[in-house]
């Protein structure tokens, strides 16, 4: 029976991705563990958490990074550089795995050089990408910089000349540890980050494979969206538009353009018994306030039953992002029967078929964001998941890729 | 505007209470803040978590308590003695405010001296009761022990031994030298049963107790459409699904054992063959799933409101079997969205379930009864609903009325 072991950060918002592969694997028949840096208040199953001194010299060093970076443009978000990591090639879980995955373990539980120390032990290494991270000197999203393509030189994250260098330096290290590793494999679930990887120093000459994060229809799906309403309190004639609040301070996270569009939107006639439903937060005064129309926070859903339910309590689902890789949010929305409108840009455009079941808003365009959110509710688009994104799809190319490993460890041993 | 601010361990479990009635306190345009020792879910605005420092200190105190305590069985439940505790009078919400409530805050929370820190500020200090520990020599339930009431604690029983001035004794006179010292303190109780407790007990007989049930958000836990709450949790909705929370199999304050017999018994006696079983609060367990004659669902951890109300919308009878309960947080939940639930008549329980109105009140510790119980809600359909004394409008009025009350005295 195979054996699969996931490396990922955490098991909360982006590490939900390894959770749900783990939970189809699972249902497959295939062994699989998850470990995760980061505890559970209440823990799972078939997760190994890593112990406290490990989190502490993580935190440590995340305050660091967080220190060094102080001086970073502010819209490029993230820049992981340091060598902060742990060293888990002893993990029995790691030992007795056929296949290891790698999902998002910055924020100081795996560096580059740790993961050359699991490359080493010759199994086949699956690197699955939930943003740049792997292609560039450290930032998690380049936006307008093509300098990952070639050498990550003057990398426009700093201002200052010292820091500059940064980029660069990291991006030779990674080099070395992909070139002395054959077995390191890359798994892009958009379009948009396999074609980056395809170009980028780094990942060019690497092995990279397309497959999407997988979602559990049976959890997201529609229900009756009247009775969906009821639940949460809305009146079942009153129109909803939603979005999620988890980075609101975020730039990449595109709040100002959602705030632009609304505005735009408030003097429309068809806007008149409008609700904004936000998901993840609590009641915020200063969203309340800037938001033209009345405004209900849903406060952090922890739970994916909650969170189907918001979805088809919703008329459309906004996801006003200026970079993505795959949100599983569109994708959450679309199985619940729920447009979205997002701009066309990362991975988003892989989900949304433009006025089928969503709307693609031109990038950085409010006007035509709100545009998007008129023409689903006017229109009143149903929205489907397109093809290729269930589970028996999804799974059926990661046992393929197992496949594949055979055959060029077949070539190897020949 | 009046200013309070909310004292508790965390925002999770029996921590919910602090949140619930910050939120109901906001809505009536009362001020609110919560100090929390642990971190709970994101999102939750008008919080300040404590520090590092804090936090070590109590893993250092938890340490010293059950080295203190290592005598007592862990069937005898929880004593808790605080040794270490962090002096929260200096931070700014708590200056700022009116009125100081202190709920749940031990496990290395507070300690005697932190409290009597918050009291020496002169501001009403109310101590919300969530179990017996105010009122005892240190136990969280006294079970059929009355020396709080009588003689004082000593001798404690939970200890095995027979040594008059033991670690309970020890407590207790530090209780009373605390409470005597100020006439700024207050106590509620969510529970008729735990407010006799106080009434009785030589620690707080002579102090102001008010009984005040707890409050939850009835906008999100109300009665709604089963099929579609079956339909998102993927239950076949021609199934009879009985619920009730996971429960530490050998804790003294669940009654795991009432519960199996009573399932047992049940499943002899019932003709049905749609019927199964939902449990909350745990992933699959082996033990439960072996032990239940049921088709079982473990439904894992939920962590927001709304599954929670799903969750009971969901089912068609809950069964609450503890044998000690200062409130009993899930039938009111419960209650709230319209579903019966099935308790025995001990402690805070009997103030919400009315006996074959809105569910069933099993004789305390008789399994036959509590299958009787679930037999009786299924078969006549009985629908949950709150009795108007836990109304949560009326909740929110009473602590209204209860600054009211207070700052009227302390002018005078």
């Amino acid at each position: 029976m195979i054996k699969i072991v996931q490396l990922q950060y955490s098991t909360e918002s982006g590490g939900r991705s390894a959770l749900r592969l783990q939970n189809a694997f699972l249902d497959a028949g295939i062994q699989s563990t998850i470990i995760s840096l980061q505890r559970d208040t209440h823990p799972l199953q078939n997760i190994v958490y890593l112990g406290r001194k490990k989190r502490y010299i993580a935190r440590l060093f995340t305050r660091l990074e967080t220190y060094l970076t102080r001086n970073k443009v502010n819209k490029y978000g993230m820049f992981s550089f340091l060598p902060s990591g742990s060293n888990i090639t002893g993990l029995k879980e790691i030992k007795t795995a056929d296949y290891i995955y790698i999902h998002w373990v910055q924020h100081g539980f795996l560096n580059p050089h740790n993961i050359g120390q699991i490359a080493r032990l010759g199994k086949p290494v699956i690197i699955v990408m939930h943003d740049m991270w792997s292609m560039t000197g450290g930032c998690h999203y380049s936006f307008d910089c093509n300098g990952y393509i070639k050498d990550c030189k003057n990398c426009p994250v700093f201002i200052k000349t010292k820091e500059k260098k940064y980029a660069e330096k990291k991006l030779k290290k990674k080099q070395k540890v992909y070139a002395a590793n054959d077995n390191l494999f890359f798994v892009s679930p958009s379009k948009w980050l396999y074609n980056c990887a395809r170009q980028s120093a780094l990942l060019k000459n690497k092995p990279v494979f397309y497959i999407p994060n997988i979602l559990d229809t049976k959890l997201f799906k529609p229900v009756d969206k009247k009775e969906a309403k009821n639940i949460l309190d809305i009146p079942t004639n009153t129109t909803v538009i939603s979005f999620g609040a988890v980075s609101i301070e975020s730039y990449r996270k595109g709040w100002i353009y959602l705030n632009k569009a609304l505005l735009l939107l408030k003097e429309d006639k068809l806007f008149t018994d409008v609700i904004l439903l936000i998901f993840g937060s609590d009641y915020n005064k200063e969203i309340a306030e800037s938001i033209p129309f009345k405004t209900k926070f849903l406060g952090y859903l922890g739970d994916e039953y909650s969170t189907a339910l918001a979805y088809n309590a919703s008329d459309v689902f906004v996801v006003p992002s200026l970079a993505d890789n795959q949100p599983t949010t569109v994708q959450e929305s679309l199985a619940c029967g729920t447009p979205v409108v997002g701009f066309n840009v990362g991975g988003i455009p892989d989900m949304i078929m433009h006025k089928q079941n969503g709307y693609l808003a031109k990038y950085e365009d409010e006007n035509d964001l709100a545009i998007g959110i008129k023409y689903c509710l006017e229109n009143k688009v149903e929205a489907k998941m397109l093809t290729g994104f269930d589970i028996e799809t999804t799974l059926k190319k990661h046992m393929d890729l197992f496949e594949n490993f055979k055959t060029i460890t077949k070539v190897h041993n020949d | 505007m009046i200013k309070v601010v909310q004292i508790q361990f965390s925002t999770e479990s029996g921590g919910r209470a602090a949140l619930r009635l910050q939120r109901a306190l906001l809505k009536r345009n009362a001020d609110s803040n919560i100090v929390s020792l642990l971190r709970g879910a994101p999102g939750i605005s008008r919080i300040t978590y404590l520090g590092v420092k804090s936090k070590f200190l109590s893993k250092i105190d938890n340490k010293l308590q059950a080295f203190l305590t290592r005598k007592i069985l862990p069937k005898m439940g929880s004593f808790s003695y605080p040794v270490l505790g962090t002096d929260i009078s200096k931070l700014d919400v708590v200056k700022n405010a009116d009125v100081i409530y202190i709920h749940w805050a031990l496990n290395g929370m507070l300690n005697f001296k932190s409290i009597d820190r918050l009291a020496r500020l002169k501001k009403p200090l109310i101590i919300f009761l969530h179990d017996m520990w105010a009122v005892t020599g240190g136990c969280h339930h006294s079970f059929d022990c009355t020396k709080y009431k009588t003689i004082g604690c000593q001798s404690c029983p939970m200890f095995g031994h027979t040594i008059k001035n033991d670690l309970s004794a020890k407590e207790f006179q530090k209780k009373q030298r605390l409470y005597s010292k100020y006439d700024n303190l207050y106590f509620i109780s969510p529970s008729h049963w735990l407010f006799n407790c106080a009434k009785a007990s030589l620690l707080t007989k002579d102090k102001p107790v008010f009984y005040i049930p707890n409050i939850l958000d009835d906008r999100i836990f109300k009665e709604n459409d089963a099929t579609v709450a079956k339909q998102l949790l993927n239950i076949n909705t021609h199934e009879k699904v009985i619920a009730f929370g996971a429960i530490e199999v050998n804790s003294p304050y669940k009654g795991w054992a009432y519960l199996q017999r009573a399932l047992e018994i049940f499943h002899a006696s019932t003709k049905n063959e749609n019927i199964s079983v939902l449990i909350f609060g745990s992933g699959y367990n082996k033990q439960m799933d072996e032990a239940i004659p049921f088709k079982v669902k473990f439904m894992g951890y939920l962590k927001d409101e709304y599954a929670a109300s799903l969750v009971f919308n969901a089912v068609d009878v809950f069964i609450a079997p503890s044998l000690a309960e200062a409130f009993g947080y899930v039938v009111m939940e419960s209650l709230s969205c319209g579903t019966p639930v099935v308790g025995f008549n001990v402690g805070g329980i009997p103030d919400m379930i009315q006996h074959k109105e809105n569910g069933y009140l099993a004789k305390y510790k008789d399994a036959e009864d509590l299958a009787a119980g679930i037999s009786y809600c299924l078969t006549n359909n009985i629908k949950g609903s709150l009795p108007y004394g836990i109304q949560p409008g009326l909740t929110i009025q009473k602590h209204l009325d209860l600054f009211d009350y207070i700052l009227s005295q302390k002018n005078k």
